[in-house]
């Protein structure tokens, strides 16, 4: 209260006003990060923006880790709608994010006793990723390598860190990660756990950067390291093999599916199989005869997937393939659209659509019209992030 | 990518597309952990996530934001995508495309002939014609699909000549010509270097990459031409088994980079030993040819033989020396004469020569035909050009036929041997 009782009793009452009126806003749904989350998740990333550049507006009601999670929602909307540059350009609006305002310690009156860096991690990944999409390749190489280091160094230190303290026993005990109740190394270790998964994207990021740009010996070295950690890693064998197929060494490629192959066959004898192992074998098995142009066989190996999972985007795809080398464009171009139709969450995806398309083509003198029709579907049923130019209009 | 368009007034109309083979698409996805969007690195609050994560076979487009697994970072599903450009075409592959006819109008048309044709500067080839067995009819929005095959085998301009002869509904018969150009290029630039060290001649080839993408050496061949043998060199290097399991296969990849990236080949060529009554011929020494069979994208083949590689061509015999004249007949252990004629084929003279004969043949049996008399003959030195001719006295020691071979023409400063009188076979009486 100040000295002027009349004048600031006015003053602090607009104040006041103004502060509820901020705070009814900052309570709003639309402001909640689980609802952002939830729209990310259907896609509505022009519904999302909007949202988060209204609470930018009204920034100053915020914490300073809600404010950097919306300024990472921002980057990552932009991103998703296409704006690689204006996502640039957010991130290089940011500044160093070692800056001492992201840490917790900056700020005592919000986060007493917290220390560490408040920056989610997405925007650092994001501001590794983006580059690429902007043609700045080699940016986004040196930025991901940097960002493995550090990942590395932040694992080494949580792990010597006393993870015993007592507010990480708080909030663990009721929480879930990975799905499982957390044991006591687990609740200790879990810091460290979430900087060696982050590490882990980062890795197969760089691989997908050198895949990108053809440097396949590269690629190969990262995903031997990786195999190394983890040897008997079925998912990881396949895309190699799918690698050693992209350079066509169909011979070594088989070598590594019939190795899926063992693996899986030795899961399957110490009990139940995941149906999703099952359906990755018999895809694999369905390129394999594609490659040896044995196309029968090929549709009948994925046909044997989609009865496991009718909504199988890449049998459906890689078995419309079979179809139209084996000459039957027009059964080809069905099996696309059935699969978009009957189960179109799992089966939009820009590449099936471009494939689908190129059919088009090849089918009609007037390709335009079917395109057409399908891109008017699309636009009702796709997220905000499809990509249209897969149409070829 | 695909081409061909309905020409006015057609009932039926040509799409073609060239059929490679696809890609696995690598996407570069943007998917994150959500828990990475909605709190501080370094924040153990997770109490703003959505309970639990998503099971993998729940509905929606979560999976084009969320990561399920770390790896799906790495953007390589396994879909594949149809290629998207006619691309460039190389001596040695397989040419394949997917020709679709279609009958865009309203009505039928009967009695379809359909021919495919590849014309380049020097041939036609007929690669589809079915005019022993037209097509009934290809009814309104009707088609008729084929695909065709080709190994490249020429360098340069070809054209794929579609051609439809059709009745039309009022009867016409109508004749419907597509055209579509493309031309084709040499994938690799082979280099070669022949190297001879003491008795092994060594061939040293080198594989430039002259396409724009990686070229994986499926199988690079030496085919010797005989008498030659061949065994291919090659580095064995150790992998270092600490790196991962696939290191010895990256280090052993035969992979070729495109735009300029080469890989050197090295072979050892052996040819069996030559026997002294061998002739040796003159000019050029055909080695053989290298064979290259490669592969690209998701096992495309390709497939080239080089000319026939040549080695250092034999020298020029200096000396020429041959039999002219054998006695009629040849009596046991009675000595005979032989007249040998030797012409100086060199442009220097030659040094003043011996004639002498081996007493064992090279397996060691001893000759049954042999010099008489303990004096060597001498064959004074001849000009340029010049020849001489002398006579050997000869005493054959079994009877039957037999060989007069081991003669031989040496140095008489060094001994070093320069020329074989080439063998004959005589018949020798028995007493």
């Amino acid at each position: 209260m100040g000295i002027d009782d009349s004048v600031g009793d006015r003053s602090n009452a607009a104040v006041d006003l103004n502060r509820t009126a901020s705070l009814k806003k900052k309570n709003a749904p639309r402001f909640d990060t689980r609802n952002m989350q939830e729209q990310a998740r259907k896609g509505s990333w022009r519904l999302l923006l909007e949202n988060v550049k209204e609470a930018r507006k009204i920034a100053a009601v915020f914490s300073p880790e809600e404010r950097i999670i919306h300024t990472t929602y921002h980057i990552l909307a932009l991103a998703k709608l296409g704006n690689y540059t204006s996502a640039a350009e957010e991130l290089a609006a940011l500044g160093d994010l070692q800056n001492a305002s992201f840490f917790y310690e900056d700020h005592p009156d919000v986060y007493p006793g917290i220390s560490g860096s408040m920056v989610p991690f997405s925007l650092r990944w994001l501001h590794a990723a983006i580059p690429y999409r902007i043609g700045q390749a080699s940016t986004s190489m040196e930025r991901m390598y940097s960002l493995l280091d550090y990942c590395s160094q932040k694992e080494e230190k949580a792990l010597a860190a006393d993870g015993k303290s007592e507010e990480i026993d708080e909030i663990f005990s009721s929480f879930r990660l990975d799905g499982g109740v957390l044991d006591e190394e687990q609740r200790s270790n879990a810091l460290a756990r979430r900087w060696k998964r982050r590490k882990e994207i980062v890795n197969f990021a760089i691989i997908n950067l050198h895949l990108g740009q053809k440097d396949y010996i590269v690629a190969l070295r990262f995903v031997n390291e990786t195999l190394a950690r983890d040897p008997e890693n079925v998912e990881l064998w396949s895309k190699f093999a799918h690698v050693q197929l992209q350079l066509g060494d169909v011979d070594g490629a088989k070598l590594s599916f019939a190795k899926v192959e063992a693996l899986v066959d030795e899961r399957a004898k110490g009990g139940e199989v995941d149906s999703s192992l099952l359906c990755l074998v018999g895809r694999n098995k369905g390129l394999v005869a594609f490659v040896e142009k044995q196309y029968a066989a090929a549709v009948k190996a994925y046909n044997a997937v989609l009865e496991i999972s009718p909504g199988d985007a890449l049998a459906a795809n890689n078995k419309a393939l079979c179809l139209m080398y084996s000459r039957d464009l027009i059964r080809a171009t069905q099996v696309l659209e059935d699969v978009l139709q009957k189960h179109t969450e799992a089966a939009l995806n820009e590449t099936l659509v471009l494939n689908l398309c190129s059919m088009y083509e090849l089918a009609a003198i007037n390709s335009n019209e079917s395109k057409r029709k399908l891109s008017s579907w699309i636009l009702q049923v796709a997220p905000d992030d499809f990509d249209l130019t897969c149409t070829r209009l | 990518m695909t081409s061909g368009a309905g020409a006015a007034g057609h009932s039926l109309a040509f799409r073609v597309m060239r059929l490679c083979r696809p890609s696995c698409q690598v996407d570069h996805p943007l998917l994150v952990d959500p828990s990475d969007v909605c709190n501080g690195e370094d924040s153990v609050n997770f109490k703003e996530l959505l309970p639990g994560l998503v099971n993998g076979n729940d509905p929606g487009f979560w999976k084009r934001f969320e990561l399920q697994e770390p790896m799906d970072a790495m953007g390589l599903s396994g879909q594949l995508v149809l290629p998207q450009t006619f691309g460039s075409i190389y001596l040695g592959e397989t040419f394949c495309s997917y020709i679709s006819v279609g009958n865009h109008t309203n009505h039928d048309v009967r009695d379809v002939i359909i021919k495919a044709e590849l014309q380049t500067e020097r041939q036609r080839i007929i690669l589809s014609d079915n005019s022993k067995s037209p097509i009934e009819s290809i009814r309104a929005t009707g088609r008729f699909d084929f695909i065709i095959e080709h190994d490249i085998k020429e360098l340069g301009g070809h054209t794929l000549v579609c051609m439809a002869v059709y009745t039309d509904p009022d009867g016409d018969r109508k004749y419907l010509p597509q055209y579509f150009k493309f031309t084709t290029s040499n994938p690799v630039s082979v280099r070669t270097k022949v190297r001879t060290v003491k008795d092994t001649t060594f061939l040293e080839a080198c594989i430039e990459n002259q396409t724009k993408s990686h070229l994986f050496m499926d199988q690079v061949r030496f085919e010797p031409a005989p008498p030659w043998s061949v065994t291919t060199l090659e580095n064995e290097e150790e992998a270092s088994e600490s790196d991962g399991p696939i290191s010895g296969y990256i280090k052993s990849l035969k992979l070729i980079n495109g735009n300029g990236g080469a890989r050197h080949y090295l072979f050892q060529l052996k040819r069996p030993p030559l026997e002294s009554s061998d002739v040796k011929l003159e000019g050029a020494n055909a080695l053989g040819k290298l064979e290259i069979l490669w592969r690209t994208t998701l096992g495309e083949t390709g497939r080239l033989q080089t000319q026939q590689i040549n080695g250092s061509p034999t020298p020029k015999k200096p000396l020429d020396v041959k039999m002219t004249n054998l006695p009629q007949r040849i009596l046991i252990e009675r000595p005979f004469l032989v007249r040998m004629e030797v012409t100086n084929r060199s442009e220097q003279f030659t040094g003043p020569l011996r004639v002498v004969m081996s007493e064992t043949d090279d397996n060691g049996t001893p000759r049954t035909v042999l010099m008489n008399g303990l004096l060597s003959l001498m064959v004074p030195p001849l000009a340029p050009l010049a020849s001489t001719e002398l006579e050997v006295n000869l005493v054959a020691v079994a009877a039957g036929v037999q060989r007069i071979a081991g003669i031989c023409l040496v140095d008489a400063r060094d001994g070093r041997q320069v020329e074989f009188v080439p063998p004959t076979e005589v018949f020798v009486e028995a007493e």
